[in-house]
C-alpha cells in the first residue's frame, strides 16, 4: 500500500493547509489567509502535477486504461486550479464572502475527488503496479517539484 | 432491440477487484448491453466515474444488504425496468 499510503498523507496535509487558510479568511485575518492559502496552492498543485506526470502516466501504461479514472481525474483537477485561481483573487481583494463561499464549493470537490482516488486509483495502483515500478514511481513523485 | 446483460458478481471479490473489473466492463458497454453488477456496498467513486463518462447509472439495496448496480451507456434504456430485487 505504499503509493496509497504516501498519496492519502499529501491528502490530508493539503486539507490541513486548506482548513488554516479558511479559519484565517473567517476570521478577516487576511496576511495569514494569504500565508495558509498560497502554501495550501502550492502543495496541492505540486500534489496534482506530481499525479499527471508520474502516477497516471504508471497506471496507465500497467493497466492499458488511459481514458478511464485518470481521464477523469485530469479533468477535475482543472476545475480545482479554476476555483484556486478564483480563491486568489476573492484573498486578493479581501473578500469575506466571496472567499467563504470559494472555500465551501472548493472543499466539497476536494473531498469527492479525494475519496475517488483513495478508494479506486490508488488502491488499483497498489495492486495492479510492479512492486519495483511503485518503488521508482514513488521515487519520481518525492522528486517533483512546482 | 433486445438487450444484452453483462453480469458481474463481485460479492466476493476483494477491494479494489470489483472496480477494476467494473471499468473494464464500462468500455464494452454500447447501446444494445448493459452491465449488472452485485456488490456489498454501494460504489459511489465507480459511479461517478461512470456518470463522469456520461453512462446512465442506477443502484439500489435488496433486503439482504446486496447492492445492484446498473449501468447503461444508451441514455433511453429504463434502467428500473432491469432491476431484479
Amino acid at each position: 500500500m505504499i503509493i496509497s499510503n504516501y498519496m492519502k498523507n499529501e491528502h490530508r496535509e493539503c486539507d490541513s493547509l486548506f482548513a488554516k487558510a479558511e479559519e484565517a479568511i473567517a476570521a478577516n485575518n487576511w496576511e495569514e489567509a494569504n500565508t495558509q492559502f498560497l502554501a495550501f496552492a502550492n502543495e496541492t498543485l505540486k500534489h496534482f502535477k506530481s499525479e499527471e506526470e508520474e502516477l497516471f502516466p504508471a497506471f496507465e501504461k500497467a493497466t492499458g486504461m488511459a481514458n478511464g479514472p485518470t481521464q477523469v481525474m485530469r479533468y477535475e483537477h482543472e476545475q480545482v486550479r479554476g476555483l484556486i485561481g478564483n480563491m486568489a483573487e476573492a484573498i486578493e481583494k479581501e473578500d469575506r464572502d466571496a472567499a467563504l463561499s470559494l472555500c465551501e464549493s472548493l472543499m466539497i470537490l476536494l473531498q469527492q475527488h479525494n475519496m475517488k482516488e483513495e478508494q479506486m486509483l490508488y488502491a488499483m495502483c497498489d495492486r495492479q503496479l510492479p512492486t519495483q515500478l511503485k518503488e521508482t514511481t514513488l521515487e519520481a513523485i518525492k522528486k517533483v517539484t512546482l | 432491440m433486445s438487450l444484452h446483460k453483462i453480469m458481474l458478481d463481485t460479492r466476493d471479490l476483494e477491494h479494489p477487484i470489483p472496480l477494476e473489473k467494473a471499468i473494464k466492463a464500462l468500455h464494452t458497454l454500447e447501446d444494445n448491453n448493459y452491465l449488472y453488477m452485485l456488490h456489498r456496498k454501494n460504489p459511489i467513486p465507480l459511479l461517478d466515474l461512470a456518470k463522469e463518462h456520461q453512462f446512465q447509472v442506477l443502484s439500489q439495496e435488496d433486503n439482504t444488504q446486496i447492492w445492484h448496480i446498473l449501468i447503461a451507456k444508451d441514455k433511453h434504456i429504463n434502467l428500473n425496468d432491469l432491476l431484479d430485487v
